[in-house]
């Protein structure tokens, strides 16, 4: 009996222990945060740059006010999930990837941001397609978007003029674009004739910029807004894979090797698209910004040598073109200490002058009116936003459910089945169906 | 009668007090395994059992899902080709590779020199002393297709190979047995050291041949020692994460995906907390089951 109660109290002793260690330390943080005005602003590592100037501006416009930058290196969305989650960590501006921004939005770890746009002029000059994908299910304001873009195909006029194909490039279809690869091949061995992204090591580049882009092309949908169902549309599925058999299987993509490395994205641009590694690439609009004055491996002629051009639907059917659209936004965490000062941040940091700035660093395409017309955006060095901006009313957007990212990791390793070979087009539609069936059950898929 | 009632009773007080006394010299690692063993196992158990998400309304509002993230998880062919993967992983780097070379290595360097044992077994501490990330990385400059390797074999005229694409496994199972067989080294060294050499000396005598002595006197001898290992062995391998991720991040196309690759993917990636700890517990459920199978093995051969 004694024994028992000894060990009894030893185990409630220490449970007692284990509670006050993790209040105390709780206290502690909130005390930090209080009481200095400290702005925490987390954001992807790789807008570094820009981040810096926006807490040099901010702090000299806001006497006493220390901005704490928390840069999230990789798994950026994880990461600010978990952090958003108490209110020692989360940060007081929290930068969404809009296809994530919903589910955020159904977890509960962004504020409404309704009282703060209607009150506030530059809300105006945002362009309205994009407060789209800002908006939850319940109708409100959740973020305040600074930045999209477009995919598109990039090709290299020079290999293209060697290889004998016409300059400039106007594909009309998916066999034009085969074609090409077919006679870039053909005159030269060494370089890749069109990259693709098809592995799972490229992660979401994988899922939107490749199998998406192609997928949209076909004319269907992944998802079916009005029924609220996954959709399957088994030709549309069997076409896509068989374009990235094509590609991979007759040696007109990359190695898997190549394929696999998860740094392919700036190897493209800082290499192989430099050095004639690589005669089309899908990518984004944004490639041109890496080539810029100030970048790693600045290039100002590239445009002499790279073309960026709209990607055709598979049969050249109505609206001829496709391509997917991601974007970004500022929230604020529910969890938050200092909403008002975050709402300050958010305003300086979309004003005219500092998307200005957010666009010719980064190359992204800009998200305000006044900018899109400014001469300086359209004129800038090393850029297309003119193309690009055409692109914009053929592009479509990841259907932003609490699933995507669960099905997008499917798709990811889908096509990588299909590009290493270990899968036919009818095997991976097979595939995709029974993954989409566990992952989201067999009620919410559709046949098309 | 009275005297036969007070003997136990004293002892008993004495019992109490020792007790009392151990209670408290115990409470500090009590403490320690509550804190940080205990209670994470618990919450495992827990959560295997719930939707929980990382966003999304589920991470919201979490529910209580029964058995339904382990009736997924059966039908899922990932969790299969991982399971599989897992024990190729285990047997092959940690059951073979690192406690026949680190035995090896034991053997070999008995009643060496001391200059030699010194070199070799500072060589081979130095793959375990160096973090896994960092041998990963060795691993990849060494294998990749413009690595140390292929330029070596360029040299010699032979075609390079993308080892980390054709023979991902392979790959990675040397980068493990590189890493970890200077546990089994040390273990063997000191267990080999105990063998009293008049035993071996004696055996000698009476015609045996080396085969003979290493069969019957030293490997009967160390047995504690082998069985020791294979428990910390398969614990570690079990668990080894950073290597395979940074290596190959389970790829290509799952080949070398073990069950916390999966996991791993499942909770961080496609932010299904619930179903990662699920595969998580299944991981703990496979370590204990081995570590009681070799106790097992141990005390039928006693």
């Amino acid at each position: 009996m004694n024994k028992q109660k000894t060990l009894i109290g030893l185990l409630i002793g220490s449970a007692l222990l284990l509670a006050a260690c993790g209040g105390g330390s709780g206290s502690d943080q909130q005390d930090n945060t209080e009481g200095g005005k400290v702005l925490q602003v987390s954001y992807p590592s790789w807008w570094e740059d820009w981040f810096k100037d926006l807490e040099k501006d901010f702090e000299a416009a806001n006497e006493g006010v220390d901005v704490e930058l928390i840069p999230l290196y990789d798994d950026t969305t994880t990461k600010q999930a978990i952090m958003m989650q108490s209110k020692d960590t989360a940060p007081d501006v929290a930068i969404e990837d809009t296809f994530i921004l919903n589910s955020d939005v159904n977890a509960g770890y962004l504020s409404s941001l309704d009282d703060f746009v209607n009150n506030w002029d530059d809300w105006s000059n945002i362009e309205e397609t994009t407060k789209e994908g800002v908006k939850g299910e319940d109708g409100s304001i959740y973020g305040v978007p600074f930045s999209t873009d477009v995919q598109g195909l990039w090709y290299d006029k020079k290999i293209f003029d060697q290889a004998g194909i016409s300059v400039p490039f106007e594909p009309t279809n998916w066999q034009d674009i085969l074609d090409a690869a077919e006679k870039v091949h053909a005159a030269n061995k060494e370089t890749i004739p069109l990259f693709l992204y098809a592995t799972k090591s490229t992660g979401e580049a994988t899922s939107m910029r490749t199998f998406q882009v192609l997928y949209s092309g076909t004319g269907s949908e992944l998802y079916d807004w009005e029924a609220g169902k996954w959709v399957i549309d088994e030709n549309a599925l069997t076409d896509t894979f068989t374009f990235i058999q094509d590609v991979y299987q007759n040696d007109l993509g990359p190695s898997m090797s190549v394929a696999s490395n998860s740094q392919i994205g700036t190897m493209l641009a800082e290499d192989y698209m430099q050095n004639g590694g690589v005669a089309m690439v899908i990518d984004g609009n944004w490639v041109s910004g890496s080539w810029r004055e100030g970048r790693a491996k600045p290039w100002l002629d590239a445009l002499d040598t790279w073309d960026f051009i709209p990607f055709p639907t598979q049969t050249g059917k109505d609206p001829k073109y496709t391509s997917m659209s991601g974007g970004w936004a500022f929230s604020i965490p529910k969890q938050a200490d200092n909403k008002a000062l975050a709402e300050k941040f958010i305003q300086m940091a979309v004003d005219e002058e500092h998307q200005l700035g957010y666009v010719t660093q980064t190359g992204d395409m800009t998200v305000r009116t006044d900018v899109a017309k400014n001469e300086e955006y359209l004129n800038q060095p090393v850029s297309n936003y003119k193309e690009a901006g055409e692109i914009l009313q053929y592009s479509h957007f990841r259907p932003a459910v609490d699933d995507y990212p669960t099905v997008s990791t499917h798709i990811q390793e889908v096509v990588e089945s299909v590009a290493s070979g270990n899968a036919t087009p009818e095997q991976a539609v097979k595939a995709y169906h029974a993954g989409l069936e566990r992952i989201v059950g067999a009620d919410n898929i559709m046949k098309k | 009668m009275q005297n036969h009632q007070n003997r136990p009773q004293k002892r008993k007080t004495k019992n109490r007090q020792m007790f009392k006394q151990a209670a408290w010299f115990l409470t500090p690692s009590l403490l320690l395994l509550l804190i940080f063993f205990i209670g994470p196992i618990i919450m495992t158990l827990f959560f295997s059992f719930t939707n929980l998400s990382l966003t999304g309304v589920a991470a919201q509002n979490i529910q209580f899902v029964g058995f339904q993230n382990f009736v997924q998880l059966f039908k899922d062919p990932k969790f299969f080709s991982s399971f599989k993967n897992t024990l190729i992983f285990l047997l092959f780097s940690g059951i073979i590779g690192q406690q026949v070379l680190g035995f090896l290595l034991a053997v070999l360097m008995k009643n060496k020199h001391k200059a030699f044992r010194k070199i070799v077994g500072g060589t081979v501490m130095a793959g375990w002393v160096t973090p896994e990330l960092i041998v990963a990385i060795i691993f990849v400059s060494f294998l990749h297709d413009g690595g140390t390797l292929n330029r070596f074999m360029a040299g010699l005229q032979l075609q390079p190979i993308s080892w980390l694409f054709t023979f991902p496994m392979v790959s990675v199972v040397v980068a493990n047995i590189w890493q970890g067989s200077a546990l089994s080294m040390l273990m063997f060294q000191s267990a080999l050291d105990g063998i009293p050499n008049d035993i071996e000396d004696a055996a000698k005598i009476d015609g045996a041949t080396a085969w003979q002595r290493m069969w019957k006197i030293t490997i009967p001898m160390i047995k504690s020692t082998i069985f020791t290992n294979l428990v910390i062995i398969t614990l570690s391998t079990l668990g080894v994460f950073t290597l395979l991720y940074t290596m190959t991040g389970g790829g290509p196309s799952g080949a070398t995906s073990t069950l916390p690759v999966l996991m791993y993917e499942q909770a961080f990636v496609n932010y299904q907390l619930g179903y990662g700890t699920a595969i998580s517990l299944i991981i703990l459920g496979i370590g204990i089951i081995l570590s009681l199978g070799y106790i097992r093995l141990l005390k039928t051969e006693d």
